[in-house]
């Protein structure tokens, strides 16, 4: 018999490698959305994954490790190929009078065509203020922004299964404030469509 | 003059009783999200009852999500957040909540088997805590960005 090479010895451990990977249950980052993603394990969080492309077992305390190309291909290609036309965002700013500004017509035609390029779309619209004001009052404003903003995508004619109108108030700012700040990027209404 | 108030009060508690509890039992929870994607064999349970997967169909909190061989399905929730499910895959959604304000926002679930292909949306924005996903081996908390799990038999 010819003796095993060094060569096929490390091909025979890098298999029983990839083979003893699909043996446990693990978690990987795929995207890390810029450095916002992550992932934490364990009791306290305390075992985490923080670079695109890590992996590591759910149970124990073994560290993070890259997933091979191969494997990742192998366990998930199938949940990729599952993944649903992903959801699309439309902000709408509020100029201080109240208005729209003026490519808001132009936004509003993009959503009624993100509406029609799916079979079951459920449109949401969501108000929003900046921190001036009360809390409550802001949420109140939040739903009239937003209802202005439905009432007019009602009248271009949107088709959807759902139209939904809420309001977030002060409690989603899209740029960080103190409390009682006025900040106009944060009045905006948004509307996402499903 | 008690009596009467005493008599009064016990009446308006039977009539609300007989009125709220038709009601309720119509009232269905509020949907948190829809089913966007089905190929093959798809499943949702709820209240004991288990249909095939149809796109459109909505997603309440504490129904099971399961997918079959060769099945594929892939759901939508309020918040934009994404979850996919390769083939042989079973999860709970055992709580959902997206409501920036009333500082509510949670959304939990058990990944029983099978690969899930989760994708965060505003929610892990607002809260990088909000998310997290048990699994037999133990709970993985999603901070963010787009996550694959998968547990095995």
């Amino acid at each position: 018999m010819k003796p095993i090479t060094l060569m096929q010895t490390m091909v025979l451990l890098a298999m029983t490698a990839v083979a003893g990977c699909a043996q446990h249950s693990y978690v990987m980052l795929a995207d890390d959305s810029g450095g916002r993603g992550g992932v934490m394990l364990g009791e306290e969080g305390q075992r985490r994954l923080d670079a695109s492309g890590q992996g590591m077992a759910i149970a124990g305390t073994g560290q993070a490790y890259v997933v091979p190309d191969m494997r990742r291909k192998a366990d998930f290609d199938k949940a990729l190929a599952a993944q649903p036309a992903l959801p699309e965002r439309f902000s709408l700013h509020i100029a201080p009078s109240g208005a729209l500004d003026s490519t808001a017509e132009q936004l509003l035609d993009s959503v009624l065509l993100a509406a029609q390029r799916r079979d079951y779309p459920v449109v949401t619209v969501i108000g929003h203020t900046d921190t001036l004001g009360h809390r409550a009052a802001n949420e109140q404003v939040g739903l009239r922004r937003a209802q202005a903003v439905a009432e007019l995508l009602r009248t271009k004619g949107l088709e959807a299964m759902e139209l939904r109108v809420e309001s977030h108030g002060e409690r989603n700012l899209l740029i960080a404030t103190p409390d009682a700040t006025a900040e106009p990027r944060n009045r905006r209404v948004e509307i996402l469509v499903r | 003059m008690t009596c009467f108030n005493n008599y009064m009060l016990r009446a308006f508690c039977m009539a609300a009783a007989v009125w709220i509890a038709p009601a309720n039992a119509e009232n269905l929870p509020e949907p948190v999200g829809h089913v966007a994607r089905v190929e093959g064999a798809a499943y949702i349970s709820s209240r004991g009852y288990t249909n095939a997967a149809k796109v459109g169909q909505a997603i309440v909190p504490g129904v099971a999500l399961s997918t079959g061989a060769e099945g594929a399905l892939g759901v939508i929730l309020g918040d934009g957040s994404v979850l996919a499910f390769g083939p042989h895959s079973e999860l709970t959604l055992d709580d959902y909540r997206f409501a920036p304000a009333l500082d509510e926002l949670r959304l939990r679930a058990t990944l029983n088997r099978g690969t899930l292909n989760l994708i965060a949306g505003d929610m892990a924005r607002l809260d990088p805590q909000a998310i997290a996903v048990d699994t037999p081996d133990g709970r993985i908390g999603v901070r963010g960005g787009q996550v694959l799990m998968k547990v095995s038999p």
